[in-house]
This record gives structure tokens, sequence and C-alpha cells, in this order.
């Protein structure tokens, strides 16, 4: 293609079509893959691949963090969680129609011409690739620099986000706990005096166990 | 730094040596742990496997049960389980060991061999200083430890996919315990380090033993990271007393359970691979790396003891007693860690994950701003 940087040597053009395919090939085990486990894994590999054409432009920085990020934390949050879920993290079999299959495949074909026309017709100014290009040094001096107001933003958005979730998932059983140390036990004490006798032997014994510890 | 086919050369002779020296040195270490538990339980420990060599019988002190058992691995029979996720199964130990040793890579384990100098003494009369230099570590990458950190996170995949592809419920109860325990410390190992960039005012590895030779060991400057950091390289192998993924007295042996001769050698490698690795980090980082106390590049310099006159020594005997100096701080690492597992109880699960997000999470947190401020006071001077 004339509008990219051509690679400059016969390792640079081995190393992206050795890696392109990989990725190629992960993301379509990502996707076509039924069992959950083994799409996490085409993840993987995918990430890793990209991972490999970043360094092989030079985005060394950008590389590491990809492998450390998505690898490293994204997928490994999805194998954890979809070993919790279990069975029910396999997904049921398509029952899709043939006409939205078509309709995918032309929204597919769509979006490829677009590119590829894109590439062909667009010249993008791309600069000279200098010695320091993709280093930590570069990087972090853009991102605290040129851009510190939008990349604080986006953590304080990122907190704001875990501790939404957090109040959602843990705030009312906290705040009742708090204020209500056993909430069955209004429904226990009208059953009858069975349970009483019953909860009156636990906090018996749970003396007990405290006072031999 | 040299460049051409000679850095070919010495990058394969690199990568050859460490990967051959890891795997091996790994053998030997299984000896190292047998003998040592025994020594501590007053024992004899393995001394029965023996070679005959013209008549005469050898044991060289048991070292031959680790061969021995290279052999049994490498025959014994391969059972797939059935149920398993073959693809998966099959893939778990290469993940849980390839990490480990790729992170070996930018690590430094010697200072650069200027192999036109080696006779001559550093900086001296003599010195070519225009000449080429082999750094004694295999990646330059830019991002230094970052690799570390990347290639460590991956590694939690293989013990995961492991407990999750082998059909077994304590594989799996192994490896969730693996993949949550060991996310769980990652966030405190690279916390704990963030320190020491600052005082290093760098993260590249090969950079920071350079501070040290200048100034002063990381241990010094960052006594709380050290304990921090170390802690958290014991639980990341998954070794007592963070041995909760394997928890031989719960789950049988948790996320490899299922796994039969040289794919589970594989885990075990991968793990003792795992000690030497963050013992040379930990060497690296907060034990002044290669330097042997008081060496220099171009000699001893003991003024501090009233001798103003540096013992001068040649380049190559410098670079050979550091090299040996590095491969000593790693080695009483291990026995180190090889004492904590055969000394401490095992935790509780429960345990564990306190320790990691209530204890050591918020004294990293607090090491890096007690860290700001001191460099701030120190560099207002």
């Amino acid at each position: 293609m004339p509008t990219l940087r051509p690679p400059s040597t016969t390792l640079e053009t081995v190393v992206f079509v050795f890696f392109a395919a990989l990725a190629v090939l992960g993301a379509f085990g990502t996707i076509l893959s039924r069992n959950p486990i083994r799409a996490a894994v085409g993840l993987f590999v995918h990430i890793v691949a990209l991972a490999a054409l970043y360094l092989n432009l030079g985005a060394h920085f950008l590389g590491v963090i990809q492998l450390l990020v998505y690898a490293g934390a994204v997928v490994v949050l999805f194998v954890f969680v979809i070993m919790l879920l279990g069975p029910a993290a396999n997904s049921p079999k398509d029952g899709r129609g043939i006409g939205s299959r078509g309709a995918a495949l032309i929204g597919v074909a769509g979006i490829a011409a677009g590119l590829i026309s894109t590439l062909q017709y667009v010249r993008l100014p791309l600069p000279e690739r200098t010695d320091s290009f993709g280093t930590m040094n570069v990087v972090g001096s853009f991102l605290f620099k040129q851009g510190v107001i939008p990349f604080e933003m986006i953590g304080v958005t990122l907190v704001i986000a875990v501790v939404g979730a957090f109040a959602i998932a843990r705030g009312k059983h906290e705040r009742r706990a708090l204020t209500d140390p056993d909430p069955t036990a209004p429904e226990k004490l009208a059953e009858g005096p069975e349970p009483d006798a019953k909860s009156a032997k636990k906090t018996a014994a749970k003396q007990s166990a405290e006072g031999h510890s | 730094m040299i460049t051409g086919t000679t850095f070919w050369i010495a990058t394969a002779i690199k990568v050859f040596a460490i990967v051959f020296g890891l795997v091996n040195l790994g053998a030997i270490l299984l000896w190292v742990e047998r003998r040592q538990s025994a020594l501590i339980q007053d024992r004899m420990g393995p001394n029965r496997a023996s070679i005959k060599l013209f008549g005469k019988e050898f044991r060289v002190a048991g070292l031959l049960h680790s061969a021995a058992d290279g052999v049994k691995m490498l025959w014994k029979e391969d059972f797939v389980p059935p149920g398993a996720d073959k693809l998966l199964y099959q893939l778990a130990p290469v993940i849980s060991l390839v990490p480990p040793l790729c992170l070996f890579a930018v690590i430094p384990f010697g200072p650069s061999i200027y192999p036109d100098n080696l006779r001559r003494v550093f900086g001296s009369e003599g010195w070519n200083a225009a000449a080429s230099y082999i750094p004694l570590h295999i990646s330059m990458a830019d991002s230094g430890i970052l690799v570390v950190f990347a290639m460590a996170s991956s590694g939690v995949l293989g013990a995961a996919l492991a407990g999750s592809s082998s059909d077994n419920k304590f594989s799996l109860l192994g490896g969730i315990r693996a993949a949550s325990q060991m996310v769980s410390y990652e966030v405190t190992m690279g916390l704990s380090l963030v320190g020491s960039f600052m005082v290093f005012q760098t993260v590249r590895l090969e950079q920071m033993v350079q501070w040290q030779v200048d100034h002063v060991w990381g241990i010094f400057v960052q006594p709380l990271a050290f304990i921090l950091f170390f802690t958290a390289a014991v639980a990341e192998t998954k070794r007592v007393p963070f041995d909760a993924p394997e928890g031989e007295s719960e789950i049988v042996a948790g996320y490899f359970t299922e796994y039969q001769p040289m794919k589970m050698g594989m885990f075990a490698l991968g793990e003792l691979v795992e000690v030497m690795t963050s013992s040379a980090l930990i060497t690296t980082i907060f034990l002044g790396g290669w330097q042997f106390p008081f060496l220099k590049l171009d000699g001893f310099h003991l003024e501090m003891f009233g001798i103003a006159k540096p013992i001068v020594l040649s380049h190559l005997a410098v670079v050979i007693i550091s090299a040996i100096t590095f491969v000593v701080k790693v080695g009483l690492l291990v026995l180190l860690q090889m004492q904590i597992r055969w000394t401490l109880p095992r935790f509780r699960y429960d345990q564990i994950m306190k320790l990691g997000w209530r204890i050591l999470l918020p004294a990293s947190l607090i090491n890096i701003l007690l860290t700001g401020i001191v460099l701030l006071f120190v560099n207002a001077r």
C-alpha cells in the first residue's frame, strides 16, 4: 500500500506477516468457539499478537502495556469469571436465521470495503519514526503535560465507576447488617419457643467457644 | 553497543545460557529443597539413587534423584482425562513455564563486557573508549521492569487454564484460588516498586544497578518496599505458606491434580524457575544486582577503611567477580525462600486475601506517599 510506511527490513516484514496472521486467527477463535474459556484464550492470542505488532512498529511502551493490561488483567479476569460461572457460561446454540446472517455478512463486507478504500485514497501525514518514538519517556511526558486533564478525568471517571459498583453491589446488605444484626430473628420468634431454645443453645455454644479461645 | 552478526551471536549465546541454566538449576533446586527439608527435620533425605561406573557406585549425595525423576517423568504414561478440554489441557503447562523463563530477559547478570579491553583497567590509560560492548542482559527493552510484570501477569493464565480444562472439581477450585491470589498480589508487587522507580529515576534494570553501584543498595533507600515485594514475590510462586492453590490437605494438588509426568514436571519446574527469577529481581532492585561490595568497574575502592588507593583489577576480573556475585546473591535468596517454605505453617485462604488487600496494598501506597515526600525535601535542598 503506497500510503503506509513500508517495513524497513525483511525481518520486520516476516514478523508483521506472522503476527498479523496470528492476530486474525486469535480473533476468529474468539468469535467462533462456543466454549467461553476457549474464546478467552483466543482473545489472549489476539492480544499477544497485537502487542508484538506494536513492538514491531516501535511503540515499545504501548506493546508492553497492551500485554500488561489486556493479557495480564482483562483476559485473566474473564477466565476467572467464566470459571466461577461454570457450565452456565456456555453459550446456547445459535438460533438466528439465514436473514440475520446475510445481513451481518453484508455489513462486514461494507466495513471492509470502506476500510480498503480509505487506505487507498486517504493519505495520512505519517511522521518519520525517531529513536525516541514510543519510549516511556515520550509517552509519559505527553500524558502528563499536554494530555494531563483528559488523563486525570479518565482516572476520576474510573474511580466513580468502581465506587458506584460497590455502592450498588454491597450498599443495602451492609446497611441492614449495621442496623439489624439478625434480620431473620422476628420470624423465628413468631414460630414458637423451639427456635428460641435453639438460638439460646447456639449462643451458649458460641460463648463457650469464645471462652476456650 | 555491538551490532550486526556479532550482536545476534552474542544474543543467541546469552539466551541459551539463561534458558539452559535456569532449567537445569531447577532440577538441582529440587535436590536442594529435599536435602534442606531433610536437614531441618533431622532426616537423611534422598541418597539412594546411584550410577555404576567402572564397577564403582556413585551416589553424588543424592543429586541423581533429580535425574532419575526426569527419566521417570519422560517415560511414564501420559494420560489425558477423557472429559478434559484437550487443547487447553496441553497448553496450560506451557503457559505456566514459558513466562517465568522469558522475564529473565531484562535482568542484567553482570556489567557490560568490552571484548577489546579485557586485559585493561576500566577508564585507565590504554582503555579503548570507542570499543563496542556486550551488555549482559538479553533485552534492551526501554520499558525494563514493565516487561517483567507483563510476562508475570500472563503466567496467571497457565494455572487458571489448567484448573478449568482438567474436568475436575479440585482442579477448578485450585485454579480459581490461583487466579485470585496471583492477581491480588500482583497489585502489591507493582505498587511496591513505584517508590524504587522514583528513587532510581528509571525503570530499566541495568540503570537501577548502575544507580546502586554509584550510590547505595536499594534496600537502604526502600526498606519497606523490600519487605512488601519479597512477600508478594513469595506469594506469587504459590509455595508454602501461600500454597492455597495447591492445598495438598484440602484439594489434592489443586490446579494440577489431573496432570501426569512431564506436564506435572513443567508446573513444578515453572514454580522453581519463578523462585529463581523472583530472587534475581529482588537482587537486582534491592541488593545491588551484580555489584560486589566496594567493587567498582576499575577495582576495589576502600576509602571507607582508610585505604586511599583503589586496588586495581582488570576488566575481565571485574566482570567475572560481578557475575559470580550475582549468582551467589540469587542463590542465597533462593535458599532463604526454601527456608521460609519449610519453616512457616500455611495460611488459610481468607488470611492470604486479608494480608494482600488489607495490609500489603495500603502499606505499598503509604510507601509511595512517604517516598514522594522524602524525595521532595531531598530535591529541594
